[in-house]
């Protein structure tokens, strides 16, 4: 059994990545990413479209091998973790994809379900209580019944991060949580991501171009650009800092 | 030493320690021993952690029982969780009220009798509009009907070609058997050449057909459908029947007779080459019964039917996947459907021409 951790731990790494390089074909995707993210932080990861944060996503959930470089995750090095390590993981952590990914064949109420099934020892009642919760928290409570494909692709998400939600991982990671959000729902998620983080104590890895939700939640940015973080620090930092592309980016958002 | 406890002590339940869903379990238990009692109020002043286990639990415990007790003590932490977490208000699932049978014997005739005119429809318009084809040649794109003759034709030869072997040999040693006994060996080339030109070749080719290209354009369909491709060709003022289901139709009524033909040939040659082994025909004697008993009409009725039986399959492909919703379930639900209703709906005009023999 995974004890849950106690509290955010300053300074202790929830996910630390040293020199992590990825090809594919003859592309170089990653070039030499080294990063850590911390225990209880929100981490922003910047980066132009096709800069490679999904790829680096796909790392950290250890659905990608790396190629060359070391990741590690919750203390776990996932370049020689056994599968069943890797379970034990990914069990840790939540994932709120870009395009959703909700199982097309179940009721948003049964996606949200299936984490806590699977992995929990629990009553039906309180099961089912909590999956109403984690869909009230998204604002999805009146749809618990209704399929993904009849859903909105903002209602879509929010699902997805119900789902994500279910097991209350220690570490979150969201890919573009509030693209194809109207303002205010993204606005009131990225309201959510912070209580959930200074409630449950939760690391969150949140990759985004949305400058907006990037200046509400993030204690720390990363600036991905090429393959490469070309700048890390808090938001004061980045509107202070003088790497030509990171300005680029800021400015391209007022 | 037990992570977590619950006891009852007047109408205040305690809870203490780690509340969470590696204990609510055990909690649940507990409580459930304690039996059916008023609770005033909760009192969580020595809980440590709790999680969103642990706030569904607590839930559970207050609506159980009549009026709401309240949670007192609870440490900061514990209290804000609590808090964001509140499921109070959570409506619970509302009842669906159920029709009676007659309303929904009326519901599935009148769906019944949309989705038939719905068909007809569709069908209608990807006959006009392959009729209209030579005159309608920039509504679709060049090679496109190039492209379907290849994928439901050229591809198809060796499957078919081989199974109608199959098909000859064992007509040809099903008879052979039977009709030794009444030394009517020559009759063989009979019932080979009627069996496999009038009813083999066409009903095999045909739902190899279906099986492997009915469900290719059920399954695009349903793809572009649910992808909003079709959506988007409409908005470019392209419309989906002429650019898309017009060519496969064309296609199909190109491929089916020339494979439907392979069938037959294919057929009696395997079944030509086992009745020269099994009771020593003679492969001219093959050959000139057979020009004798084998005759146009046979040949224009089973290629005739193939016709029919390739617009049949394009027919319900086309609606099946017109018809598809739900994401990538849809697309493969829609196939399956296609490639049933179209074997379906093969057999059925098969045997409507059966009755076209007995006139
Ligand atoms: N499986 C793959 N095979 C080949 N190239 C890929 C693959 N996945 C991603 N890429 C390429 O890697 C680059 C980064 O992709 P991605 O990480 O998805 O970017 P982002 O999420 O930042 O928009 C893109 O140029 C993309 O084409
Ligand atoms: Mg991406």
């Amino acid at each position: 059994m995974i004890e849950p951790i106690d509290g955010p731990e300053p300074e202790q790494a929830a996910v630390s990545i040293h020199d992590l390089r990825v090809r594919f074909g003859d592309t170089d995707v990653l070039r030499g990413v080294s990063a850590r993210f911390v225990r209880g932080e929100i981490a922003v990861v910047l980066g132009a479209s096709g800069s490679g944060k999904t790829t680096l996503l796909k790392h950290i959930l250890g659905l990608l091998r790396p190629q060359h470089g070391r990741v590690e995750v919750l203390g776990v090095e996932l370049a020689d973790a056994t599968e069943s390590e890797l379970a034990a993981v990914r069990r840790r952590m939540g994932v709120l994809f870009q395009q959703g990914a909700l199982l097309n064949s179940a009721t948003v109420f049964e996606n949200v379900r299936i984490p806590l099934e699977q992995h929990a020892l629990l009553p039906e009642a309180v099961m089912d209580r909590i999956v109403r919760t984690k869909l009230a928290l998204v604002g999805l409570e009146s749809s618990e019944a209704a399929l993904p494909s009849e859903l909105s692709g903002g209602m879509r998400k929010r699902a997805s991060l119900a789902r994500a939600l279910a097991l209350d991982p220690d570490l979150l990671l969201c890919d573009e949580p509030s693209s194809g959000l109207d303002p205010v729902t993204a606005r009131s998620l990225d309201q959510l991501l912070r209580d959930l983080q200074r409630r449950l104590g939760m690391t969150m890895i949140v990759i985004s171009h949305d400058m907006a939700g990037m200046r509400r939640t993030a204690d720390r940015v990363f600036f991905l650009q090429r393959g490469q973080i070309v700048f890390t620090g808090t938001v004061d930092e980045a509107d202070a800092c003088e790497v030509q592309e990171v300005r680029d980016f800021l400015s391209a958002a007022v | 030493m037990m992570r977590a406890t619950i006891r009852l002590s007047g109408s205040s339940l305690t809870i203490t320690g780690t509340v969470d869903r590696t204990t609510v379990s055990e909690l649940h238990r507990a409580y459930r021993k304690l039996g059916r009692m008023r609770v005033a109020s909760i009192d969580v002043a020595a809980v440590d952690r709790i999680d969103s286990a642990g706030v569904a639990f607590l839930d559970e415990i207050r609506s159980g029982s009549g009026d709401p007790p309240a949670i007192v003590g609870a440490k900061e932490a514990v209290q804000g969780l609590i808090d964001l977490l509140d499921t109070g208000s959570v409506p619970a699932r509302p009842e669906v009220a159920r029709e009676p049978w007659l309303g929904r014997l009326g519901g599935v005739l009148i769906d019944g009798w949309q989705a038939a005119a719905a068909q007809l429809r569709l069908s209608s318009a990807i006959m006009f509009w392959s009729l209209a084809a030579p005159l309608d040649r920039r509504s679709r794109r060049r090679g496109a009907i190039a492209a379907q003759c290849r994928t439901i034709g050229s591809s198809a030869v060796p499957i078919v070609g081989f199974l109608s072997l199959i098909i000859g040999v064992i007509v040809v040693l099903q008879a052979v058997l039977q009709l030794r006994q009444f030394g009517a060996d020559i009759f063989v080339v009979d019932l080979l050449a009627l069996s496999v030109s009038r009813e083999m070749g066409p009903l095999i080719t045909a739902i190899v057909v279906a099986g492997r290209s009915g469900s290719a354009i059920a399954a695009q369909i349903a793809t572009m459908k649910v992808t909003e491709e079709l959506d988007a060709l409409t908005v470019m003022a392209l419309d989906p029947v002429r650019y898309v289901m017009v060519p496969m139709l064309i296609g199909m009524l190109i491929s089916i007779p020339l494979l439907t033909a392979l069938s037959i040939m294919v057929g009696i040659v395997g079944g030509m080459v086992v009745s020269a082994i099994t009771v020593g025909l003679a492969f001219e004697t093959f050959i000139a019964r057979l020009t004798d008993v084998l005759g146009f009409i046979d040949l224009f009725i089973g290629i005739g039917k193939s016709f029919f039986f390739g617009a049949a399959i394009v027919f319900t492909a086309c609606y099946c996947g017109m018809r598809s919703h739900g994401g990538s379930e849809g697309v493969g639900r829609a196939t399956t459907q296609s490639v049933v209703a179209s074997i379906f709906a093969v057999i059925a005009l098969d045997a409507v021409f059966s009755l076209f023999y007995l006139i």
